[in-house]
C-alpha cells in the first residue's frame, strides 16, 4: 500500500518539477525572442516559491482525490489496514515531497546568493508548511476539487491572519513594535530577533495542531457516508481544539515576549538612540535581502555586553 | 454450531435523517450461504457494507470471529469498486501483496480472455466481476459477502461466477490447507441461477429481518391459490395479483391446517416467486397505510 | 448419470439428490465400489449448495449406501438384500403419485389398468 502512494507521490513531484523547469525556460526563451532581459533571479524566486506553494497544496488536497471518487474509495476501506494507519501511509509520501521540495528551494535560493532566512523567509516557510498540513486536513472535506481548493485557501488565509494577530498582541504587549511592522508588516520579519522567531513558530504550530488533530481523531471513524456527517464530527473537533490553542499560543507569547522584552527595552533605553539607529538603519535595509540574521546577533551581543 | 463466523448485535445505522437499519440483531455461522433479500433502498448493501467494514454503524457492534480477521473477509460491492486507472496485473499484485494471499488463480480470467495489461476501467462489467471474484478468493475469505452483481452479467458469466461461489464453499483440502469453506452472504433481487443455493434465506424489511429462515422452511409456510373467487378472510393474505377474472394470493404464514379447513389448492412455489410477493405485500401494505 | 434438481418440487434438494443416487445404484449406473463424485464437483454439477451434498451423502451413508474414506471421497457400497426391498420402495412412491394424478383428472381404478393394457401393447 505505501509503495503505491510513493509512486504516486513520485510521478506527480516530477511532473511539478518539469513543469517548473518548462517555465524557467520559457520565460527565459520569451525574454530571448522578446529581446528583453530575463526576470531577475528574486522575481523567479518569488516565482517559484508560489508554485512550491501551489504545489503543496495540491499535495495536500490530494490524497483521496486520486482514489477516483466513490469506488476507489470503497476498495481502499475493505483493505486489512487500520483507518489510522491509511492516512499515515497517504501522509507519509506527501510530506517527504514538501519537505524535499523546500530544502530545495532553500538550497537554490541560498546559491542565488540570497539569504534564505531574511525578511519575509521566516513566514514564507512557516506558511508553506501549514499550507500543506492545512489542506491535508481538509482532503476530505468535499468530493469536488475546486470546492475544497477554495475552502483549503480560505482556512489559510484565516490561519495566517490569526497567527499574525497573535504574534503582534504578543509583541505590542513587550513595547513598541518594529517599524517594519506598521502596517500589519508583521509577516515582514518574523526573525526579528530570536525570542520573536521562536515564539512565532511555537504560535504556527500550536495554531496549526487543531487541524492535524481533527482529521486524525475523526478518520478513525472515517467510512462512506456522505462527508457532511464527517466534516461536521471534524468540525466538532476542530473548533474546541483551537480555541485552547490560540488560549495557549497568546499566553505562550507574551510569556516569550514579556521575559525577553525586559533586557531588550533596558538595551535599547539605556544606549539611547544610537542603537535604535543602528536596528532602523538595517530594517529599513534589509527589505527581503540581507537578513535580519546579523542584526539579531548583534543586538544579542549588545544584551550580553549589558 | 460453533461460534458464528459474524454477528451483528443491535446494529443501527441511518444516512442523515433516514434511518435504514434499526436495532437489528442477526449472526452467520462458518460454512452457510445466507441470502438477504428485500425491495430496493431497504439496506441490504447497507447492511453488507457495515459487516464489510466499510461503513460503521452508528451504534450497536459487529463482532467478528477469531477466523475472520480483515485479510479473510472477501467484499464485491455492488458497484464492483476498485482502484479504476490501474491495469488488472498491477491491480492483482497490489491486491494480493495487501492481503498477504498465497497465490492468485487466474483460470477464471483467462477463461474470459483478460490480459493483465487491460485497464480496469474499459473491462465490461461481467470482465469486472470476475476479476474482482477472482481477486477475492485469491484471499481464501472465511467469510465472502457479495452484494448483487449477479443481475449485470451475461448468462455464461454468472454461471462462471456461481461455480466459483460454489467452489469456495467446498474447497479441496489440497489447494487451500483447510476443510472449512468460506461463508457465503449475498444479496440477491434474482434467483434464477441462484434458488437452489441458499442454506438460508433473509429479507428485510423496516430496518430488521421480516424473514429469516431456511428455502424449505420458508416454502412451506407461502402458498399461492388460484382461482377466480375471493379467498376468506380467515386466510392471511400478504400479496394478491389481479390478472382479469383471475386472481393470484399468496398465502402467508401458511399452517397445514389450512388445508383441511378449505377446499382450495395450495400451490407449492419457488423462492423468488415468494420474495417476491412479499416484497410486493410489504408495498401493498404501505400503500395503504 | 441423470441427475437433475426440481426446484419447484416439494422435496427437499438433498432428498431429491439421495433418491438421484439411489436410483442410479439400483438401476445398476453406479457399481459397488465405484466412487462417488466428490461433494465440490457434484454441488458444482448440479449448482447446489455444497452443504446439501454433504447432507445428502450423509445419509446416504447412514442407509449403508456409501462409505466416505477421508481423502478420497466417498464410495458406493451396494448393501446386499436391500436393493429389491428399497426398489419396491420407489417403483411404489412413483406409482402413488402416478394413481393421484389420474384421480384428480378424474379417472377411476378400471381406468387406469385398461390404460396399463393398453401401453403394453
Amino acid at each position: 500500500m505505501s509503495r503505491k502512494e510513493w509512486l504516486e507521490v513520485g510521478k506527480q513531484s516530477l511532473i511539478f518539477l518539469l513543469a517548473m523547469a518548462a517555465m524557467n525556460l520559457l520565460q527565459v526563451g520569451l525574454a530571448g525572442l522578446l529581446e528583453g532581459t530575463p526576470l531577475p533571479m528574486e522575481k523567479i524566486i518569488i516565482l517559484m516559491g508560489l508554485w512550491l506553494l501551489v504545489f503543496a497544496m495540491f499535495l495536500g488536497l490530494s490524497p483521496f482525490a486520486m482514489d477516483s471518487k466513490q469506488r476507489g474509495l470503497e476498495y481502499l476501506l475493505t483493505l486489512p489496514i487500520s483507518r489510522r494507519r491509511l492516512l499515515s501511509i497517504k501522509l507519509l509520501p506527501r510530506l517527504a515531497a514538501v519537505v524535499l521540495f523546500y530544502l530545495a528551494f532553500v538550497l537554490l535560493y541560498s546559491l542565488s546568493g540570497q539569504s534564505p532566512f531574511a525578511g519575509g523567509s521566516a513566514f514564507f516557510s512557516l506558511a508553506y508548511f501549514a499550507l500543506f498540513f492545512i489542506s491535508f486536513s481538509l482532503s476530505l472535506y468535499h468530493e469536488n476539487f475546486v470546492v475544497q481548493f477554495f475552502m483549503a485557501a480560505i482556512a489559510w488565509c484565516g490561519y495566517l491572519a490569526l497567527c499574525l494577530f497573535v504574534v503582534q498582541l504578543g509583541f505590542s504587549w513587550k513595547f513598541a513594535m518594529p517599524p517594519s511592522w506598521v502596517g500589519v508588516g508583521v509577516w515582514h520579519d518574523l526573525s526579528y530577533d530570536i525570542s520573536t522567531l521562536l515564539s512565532a513558530i511555537g504560535v504556527f504550530l500550536l495554531l496549526l495542531a487543531p487541524f492535524v488533530a481533527s482529521i486524525f481523531l475523526v478518520f478513525k471513524k472515517f467510512d462512506l457516508k456522505p462527508a457532511r456527517a464527517f466534516n461536521r464530527r471534524q468540525l466538532r473537533l476542530f473548533v474546541p481544539l483551537l480555541l485552547a490553542a490560540l488560549a495557549l499560543s497568546l499566553g505562550a507569547t507574551y510569556f516569550v515576549q514579556k521575559s525577553t522584552a525586559q533586557d531588550i527595552s533596558h538595551s535599547i533605553v539605556s544606549k539611547g538612540r544610537s542603537t535604535e539607529n543602528v536596528g532602523s538603519h538595517h530594517l529599513r535595509q534589509g527589505t527581503g535581502t540581507m537578513g535580519y540574521a546579523f542584526p539579531d546577533l548583534r543586538k544579542l551581543k549588545f544584551k550580553i555586553l549589558n | 454450531m460453533s461460534q458464528p463466523i459474524i454477528e451483528v448485535r443491535d446494529l443501527s445505522f441511518g444516512y442523515s435523517q433516514k434511518k435504514v437499519l434499526s436495532g437489528l440483531s442477526v449472526s452467520f455461522a462458518a460454512g452457510e450461504w445466507a441470502v438477504i433479500a428485500g425491495r430496493n433502498g431497504v439496506g441490504k448493501s447497507t447492511l453488507l457494507r457495515v459487516l464489510a467494514g466499510v461503513l460503521l454503524p452508528d451504534s450497536g457492534t459487529v463482532i467478528r470471529s477469531a477466523e475472520t480477521p480483515p485479510q479473510k473477509i472477501g467484499f464485491i460491492s455492488d458497484r464492483l469498486s476498485l482502484f479504476e486507472e490501474w491495469a488488472v496485473g498491477r491491480a492483482i499484485d497490489f491486491h494480493c501483496r495487501v492481503f498477504a494471499a498465497g497465490g492468485f488463480d487466474d483460470r477464471l480470467l483467462r477463461r474470459l480472455g483478460v490480459g493483465g495489461r487491460a485497464r480496469i476501467r474499459d473491462l465490461s462489467a461481467g470482465e469486472r466481476a470476475i476479476l474482482h471474484l477472482s481477486l477475492v478468493l485469491s484471499q481464501k475469505p472465511s467469510l465472502l459477502l457479495v452484494d448483487e452483481v449477479l443481475h449485470m452479467l451475461d448468462p455464461y458469466i454468472r454461471e462462471l461466477f456461481v461455480e466459483a461461489l460454489i467452489e469456495a464453499m467446498a474447497p479441496s483440502p489440497r489447494e487451500s490447507g483447510t476443510t472449512q469453506g468460506a461463508a457465503v452472504i449475498t444479496v440477491n433481487h434474482t434467483f434464477g441461477e441462484i434458488e437452489r443455493l441458499p442454506d438460508r434465506v433473509l429479507v428485510m424489511e423496516d430496518g430488521t429481518f421480516a424473514i429469516d429462515e431456511t428455502p424449505e422452511a420458508l416454502r412451506g409456510r407461502m402458498k399461492k391459490v388460484v382461482g377466480r373467487q375471493s379467498l376468506p378472510d380467515s386466510l392471511p393474505c400478504r400479496f394478491k395479483r389481479t390478472e382479469g377474472d383471475y386472481k393470484e394470493h399468496y398465502i402467508y404464514p401458511f399452517r397445514e391446517e389450512m388445508r383441511e379447513g378449505h377446499a382450495l389448492e395450495f400451490q407449492d412455489i419457488a423462492l423468488s416467486e415468494i420474495i417476491k410477493a412479499f416484497i410486493g405485500g410489504g408495498y401493498e401494505q404501505k400503500r395503504m397505510a | 448419470m441423470k441427475l437433475t434438481i426440481d426446484a419447484k418440487s416439494p422435496l427437499p434438494v438433498y432428498q431429491q439428490v439421495i433418491q438421484a443416487i439411489k436410483l442410479e445404484i439400483l438401476s445398476g449406473g453406479l457399481r459397488d465400489n465405484d466412487p462417488l463424485p466428490s461433494i465440490r464437483d457434484l454441488a458444482k454439477l448440479l449448482r447446489i449448495n455444497p452443504n446439501t451434498v454433504a447432507k445428502a451423502y450423509y445419509a446416504l451413508e447412514a442407509e449403508g449406501f456409501c462409505e466416505g474414506r477421508s481423502g478420497s471421497g466417498s464410495r458406493v457400497k451396494v448393501p446386499p438384500g436391500r436393493q429389491d426391498g428399497l426398489r419396491q420402495a420407489m417403483l411404489e412412491g412413483e406409482f402413488k403419485g402416478f394413481l393421484e394424478k389420474a384421480a384428480t383428472l378424474g379417472f377411476s381404478l378400471d381406468d387406469v389398468t385398461h390404460l396399463m393394457e393398453r401401453t403394453r401393447k
